[in-house]
């Protein structure tokens, strides 16, 4: 059989009995989403930071508890990765256009969330540990077990830190994005000539 | 003036409805290529109902809506291939056989499982030329250009009567 011939028996063949757009609820319905699940975490991160902002915005003016400043600038760092990759991916979505178009904006915005997870992140931890180097060298958080611990300990314990941080988004991403990626570049691949 | 604009940009439900009605044959070849079960098939189907009927705001009438329904279609099928196609592997013919609404002829399943083999952007191009698309419309549809287009067809052509022999 050639294609043409497929061609006609499939034009031939009754389609009556298949459901119309009747048979399905437009307005309440969610077509697949591939990264649905990941949108809905990367949202909530940012609500509940947002939420612990305005709770606890009174007492970080007032009370400067060391331990309370990190868990609040991390708490900021995670929430300002994951509302990256909540916009990417929301980018993604609307991309239009053809094929081609529609996977080399996928593509990029899959590296953009890449960069979000590793460099974003890693700098912002980097950040971080100056900050706080900084506070504790100008007496910022005095009195508290930091300035206790001699400064190699600590420089040790921001590095151990910053790359267990690194290698937790990287695995992240892995485990997130990482197969799609892959097979997004294998379909712009295949649209190449060979 | 304003209302027809209002009107054309805003369309209704049932116009979308009958649009669908008009084109569901389009989408099901898509699933029938694209998806390796019948309850995949009737998953992607719905996705892709669901996801044109997000879309159609957009639909600006540059094209015919069968044009831009194959766009969505294709896409939805493409992008969220993790969810239908767990497996990459070419179907037997007695599970492509299964439910098909077109034919229970042995050599029009035999040229189906031959096409489910190809890959991909080759399965895409296969639907649009089986739709009787020229080579400018499928450009616009896929994006790849109408050299590389040629090449890919006469290739896949080749690949189909080899599989067949």
């Amino acid at each position: 059989m050639e294609l043409d011939d497929f061609r006609s028996l499939l034009n031939q063949a009754d389609t009556t009995n298949l459901p119309g757009a009747q048979e399905f609820s437009l307005k309440d319905g969610h077509a697949y989403d591939p990264f649905g699940q990941i949108k809905k975490r990367c949202g909530w991160i940012f609500l509940f930071f947002a939420a612990t902002t305005v709770i606890f915005i009174p007492f970080l003016s007032s009370d400067k508890n060391p331990l309370f400043i990190i868990l609040y600038l991390i708490l900021s760092i995670e929430s300002l990765v994951a509302l990256t990759g909540y916009w990417q991916i929301r980018s993604m979505e609307r991309a239009r256009g053809n094929i081609k178009q529609n996977l080399v904006s996928r593509i990029r915005h899959l590296h953009a969330i890449f960069r979000s997870y590793i460099y974003l992140n890693t700098f912002f931890y980097i950040l971080l540990a100056f900050i706080l180097e900084y506070m504790i060298r100008d007496h910022f958080i005095s009195g508290s077990i930091f300035e206790n611990i001699a400064f190699p300990v600590r420089l040790v314990f921001y590095l151990a830190f910053i790359v267990f941080q690194y290698i937790q988004k990287r695995r992240s991403f892995q485990k997130n994005y990482s197969s799609y990626l892959s097979s997004m570049i294998q379909l712009l691949n295949q649209t190449h000539e060979e | 003036m304003l209302l027809i604009y209002t009107v054309s940009k805003h369309p209704t439900e049932t116009q979308f409805m009958d649009l669908i009605d008009q084109n569901k044959g389009l989408i099901w070849k898509v699933c029938l290529f694209y998806a390796a079960t019948e309850t995949d098939r009737q998953d992607l189907y719905q996705d892709i109902i669901l996801q044109a009927w997000k879309s159609y705001p957009g639909f600006r009438q540059e094209s015919k809506f069968s044009t831009w329904l194959y766009r969505i279609s294709l896409n939805t099928a493409l992008f969220a291939r993790r969810k239908y196609r767990p497996d990459i592997r070419p179907l037997p013919v007695e599970l492509a056989n299964s439910a098909s609404p077109y034919s229970d002829n042995e050599p029009f399943e035999i040229m189906h499982v031959a096409i489910r083999a190809l890959n991909e952007i080759e399965k895409s191009l296969v639907l649009l030329y089986l739709e009787g698309y020229n080579y400018d419309e499928m450009e616009k549809i896929t994006g790849i250009s109408g050299g590389t287009l040629r090449v890919k067809m006469s290739r896949i052509k080749q690949k189909l009567k080899n599989f067949l022999k």
